[in-house]
């Protein structure tokens, strides 16, 4: 049977959902910017019908729930591009950084103070007992050493900069475990007592984005919605009710290890472990690029100061002196011209015999001629080219990196469209449901009018 | 596929982004008229570039060195032509004097002596700061009574007589002039026509060790019948010469042994020409003699030393000449060099702005649709 509060009680009904649905919109519509927030929709479904002679007999709808949409695969697709992602934003910055250090485009660099030392020495050969030539020579290998020591400072530096950012990174990576176990909390007490915990999904979806830039991240949903996050290939952040951090120490090198810290303060070494995000960027940098530079440069002053130091020793300066290196120390950092040399420039050795001080220039014509002599790679290539293709596989790294880094910000653009394509707020859309809601709510509304007159005139037979 | 609001204005902002680097790029590279700024921009184009600055600075460096090694040859050359003719003065009197008087003669003298002082300074010619002919004893002069004190021992005292002298003396200098020992016949004894060597123990008339240095004596010497002797001054240099890098792996040797043109000698020692101040000191000490056939000695002599001299300017025209030719190979080289790193370094102007017009029509595109797409959306039109 079917009577006129029936009718009023399906508008009423309708009335509330529409209602709903509108403040669904509304919702929508308020978060079309806000960043990782996903769509939601009303679930509507129709009411059980009454069974009558005629056959059933609808009782109008019933908004049940409100979802998200949402796609979980997309969501974890998205999180292991942006570890690549944060992991060549962090090499292209940071290299970026250090090639200027080899920065020979305006010509002011160890290329040309090295092709100075060399002309120096060709221009003592003209005049081996001249005081302004050996000041010269003094002068311009005094400037090659700073600039050794310039650009050897200048990477230890970058060296202890992308430290200060690990450091930096390492507190983000505890902040967002802590904001995710937090959520965590909400999320299952909030699904426990039967609601839906949508906009506390979005934010743990966001947080985990987030420290999936900034190092490897491995993470899954247990039955009871709690998120469990491992990084650094396997190694336990968040699990049931336990969470571990994140810490740095200074290794022998002088440079920060990151450690694995439980809740009892046990710690263990996993920078070798981390393999992506921003973090893998810079200890790559560190530990790969730098250490690499750093090393070809040491290569290269080790073996001029060897070079230069066996030809000296064995010529005899304007006093006779003989036997004295010219170079001392044998890394770019600590390299420096003897001391005695700078205190007695009659000390640089331009002759290679005794008897043939002071007018004798043999061995400044051995010193000058190292600049053509294949003593670098094995005794492949001079100085100067040497360290030319150092500048060049700079620059090759950089423009990798740079490259790789377009590439994948391009990868994260389209995954991130097409998260977009499903879970965005399209404006265009919410507008056409709000019309869409408003007529329904009209009608509605209209139903009441319509049942309120029928129980008048009803009321109008008595 | 759903496009949303966002997924447009992102798209948009990204590509509107790119643009702007590569306008940004462009725009840098025609403005500094440069292609490469950092290694990165091309990393192999960056490599040949500082390999051709730095075969421009060297190539500047050898053209130096060819400078220095010409003025040098040009000098040395200055220097013999005014040794040969203040020679052809010495030899005009010596061919006049044969048949002069005893007072014409005594004048003669004293005029061979200023023109020995004046050969003796050319022998002793500076280049730069440098003696010229001493080899590698660049601080030495070539030719004078001196003698060094070093590692507290002295040098024996070397100087020519052109008679027999049984009375010699020898005054030792200091770096003022002043006479600091007097080596007298008695230390000395007698002096023979030609090369003599005195031993000298390096202590001072007060018996005091002299400091390390080159100290200048003078020579007296007479002869049977008392009459003045010449003396002569013996090279000081060694057989050192002067080395100049004119390429990678080619140096050009200048000969610096002043003795090869004043007193050639064997490897033994022994004259292999003629010693020109000998043969000066002889004139001087024949024309004070009044020895008409040992005047007309000498000016055949004087004649042979002509051609000496001759021969070695004459040894220095091809060095001239292999200067000359690599001076013109740097000098062609470098402007080739030059062209490469412009090449490699520089922005092809033309296509640097037929790009720049290409991605100034992308960027406004763009822009034009951001305007006409982003703006409008259903609310325009509800009413």
């Amino acid at each position: 049977m079917t009577d006129i509060y029936s009718v009023m009680n399906i508008a009423g009904k309708a009335l509330m959902n529409q209602q709903k649905a509108i403040n669904v919109t509304g919702n929508n519509i308020a978060n079309v910017n806000t960043p990782g927030y996903s769509r939601q929709k009303l679930i509507v479904e129709t009411s059980t019908p009454l069974q009558s002679g005629i056959g059933p007999m609808g009782d109008g709808a019933e908004a049940v729930r409100i979802e998200r949409v949402y796609d979980r695969f997309l969501g974890v697709q998205i999180n292991t591009e942006s570890e690549a992602l944060g992991q060549w934003e962090a090499q292209k910055d940071t290299l970026g950084f250090i090639e200027a250090i080899f920065d020979e485009g305006d010509d002011f660099g160890l290329n040309r103070s090295l092709n100075e030392f060399w002309t120096a020495w060709q221009d003592l050969t003209n005049n081996p007992s001249g005081y302004n030539q050996r000041v010269i020579v003094q002068a311009k290998s005094e400037i090659l050493v700073d600039t050794f020591h310039s650009m050897s400072s200048d990477l230890q530096n970058a060296s202890q900069g992308i430290d200060a950012n690990i450091e930096g990174a390492i507190e983000e990576i505890n902040r967002l475990n802590r904001e995710i176990a937090d959520l965590n909390q909400k999320i299952v007490d909030t699904e426990s007592a039967g609601y839906r915990a949508n906009d506390y999904r979005d934010k743990r979806d966001l947080a985990l984005k987030e420290l999936s830039k900034m190092i490897d991240v491995n993470a899954f949903e247990d039955a009871s919605g709690r998120l469990s996050v491992s990084v650094a290939n396997g190694r336990a952040l968040l699990e049931g009710d336990a969470d571990w951090s994140l810490s740095t120490q200074m290794n022998t090198s002088g440079t920060l290890d990151v450690l694995w810290v439980d809740s009892a303060g046990n710690s263990v070494d996993i920078t070798s472990d981390i393999s992506g995000g921003k973090m893998k960027g810079w200890l790559e940098v560190r530990d790969v690029d730098i250490a690499n530079y750093s090393g070809k440069l040491d290569d290269l002053v080790q073996t001029l100061a060897n070079e230069v130091n066996t030809l000296h020793s064995n010529g005899f300066g304007l006093d006779g002196s003989t036997g004295l290196d010219f170079f001392s120390g044998a890394s770019a950092a600590d390299i420096q011209i003897d001391s005695a040399i700078v205190n007695d420039l009659d000390l640089i050795a331009a002759a290679s015999t005794i008897t043939g001080v002071p007018g004798d220039n043999t061995n400044a014509i051995r010193i000058a001629n190292l600049q053509h002599a294949l003593t670098m790679n094995g005794n492949a290539s001079t100085f100067d080219s040497y360290y030319q293709s150092l500048v060049s596989e700079v620059g090759r790294n950089v423009q990798t990196t740079e490259s790789s880094y377009h590439h994948q910000s391009d990868m994260v653009a389209q995954l991130e469209n097409q998260r977009q394509s499903i879970s965005g707020v399209s404006l265009d859309e919410e507008m056409m449901n709000l019309v869409k809601f408003q007529h329904a709510y009209d009608s509605a509304a209209k139903l009441i009018v319509t049942a309120d007159e029928m129980m008048q005139t009803v009321l109008n037979m008595i | 596929m759903r496009v949303t609001t966002n997924t447009m204005t992102d798209t948009l902002v990204r590509y509107l982004a790119m643009q702007n680097s590569q306008l940004f790029k462009l725009q840098q590279n025609i403005s500094s008229q440069k292609r490469i700024h950092k290694p990165s921009d091309d990393p192999v184009g960056m490599g040949k570039i500082l390999d051709y600055r730095n075969n421009i600075a060297t190539v500047d460096q050898y053209l130096d060195n060819i400078e220095q090694a010409k003025s040098r040859i040009e000098f040395s050359e200055m220097t013999l032509d005014m040794v040969d003719e203040t020679l052809d003065v010495i030899r005009a009197i010596s061919k006049t004097e044969a048949t002069g008087t005893t007072t014409s003669r005594n004048i003669a003298a004293d005029q061979v002596k200023d023109l020995y002082d004046q050969v003796l300074g050319l022998a002793n010619s500076k280049f730069g700061k440098n003696y010229m002919f001493s080899g590698y004893q660049t601080d030495t002069p070539a030719y004078s009574h001196s003698v060094e004190i070093s590692g507290g021992t002295a040098n024996t005292i070397n100087f020519g007589l052109s008679e027999d002298s049984p009375n010699v003396t020898i005054k030792i200098q200091d770096s003022y002039g002043n006479v600091i020992r007097t080596l007298t016949p008695g230390d000395i004894g007698p002096g023979s026509d030609g090369i003599n060597t005195v031993v000298w123990d390096g202590l001072d008339d007060g018996g005091n060790t002299l400091t390390d240095g080159l100290y200048a004596f003078t020579v007296e010497a007479f002869n049977g019948s008392n009459d003045p002797v010449a003396d002569y001054a013996l090279y000081n240099g060694d057989d050192g010469n002067v080395t100049y890098i004119l390429g990678e792996g080619t140096q050009l040797s200048l000969d610096a042994d002043g003795r090869n043109i004043f007193a050639p000698e064997n490897p033994d020692g022994t004259p292999a020409g003629i010693n020109i101040f000998e043969v000066m000191a002889d004139l001087i000490n024949a024309l004070e003699n009044d020895d008409a056939s040992a005047i007309a000695n000498q000016t055949k002599l004087l004649d042979q030393a002509h051609t000496q001299i001759s021969e070695i300017r004459a040894a220095n025209s091809p060095r001239m000449y292999q200067l000359e030719t690599t001076e013109q190979f740097w000098s062609n080289y470098k402007p080739k060099l030059q062209n490469l790193l412009a090449k490699t370094q520089e922005v092809d102007l033309n296509e640097a702005v037929m790009q720049l017009k290409n991605i100034e029509l992308a960027y406004q595109t763009t822009l034009a649709t951001a305007a006409r797409i982003i703006q409008p959306s259903l609310i325009n039109f509800l009413k």
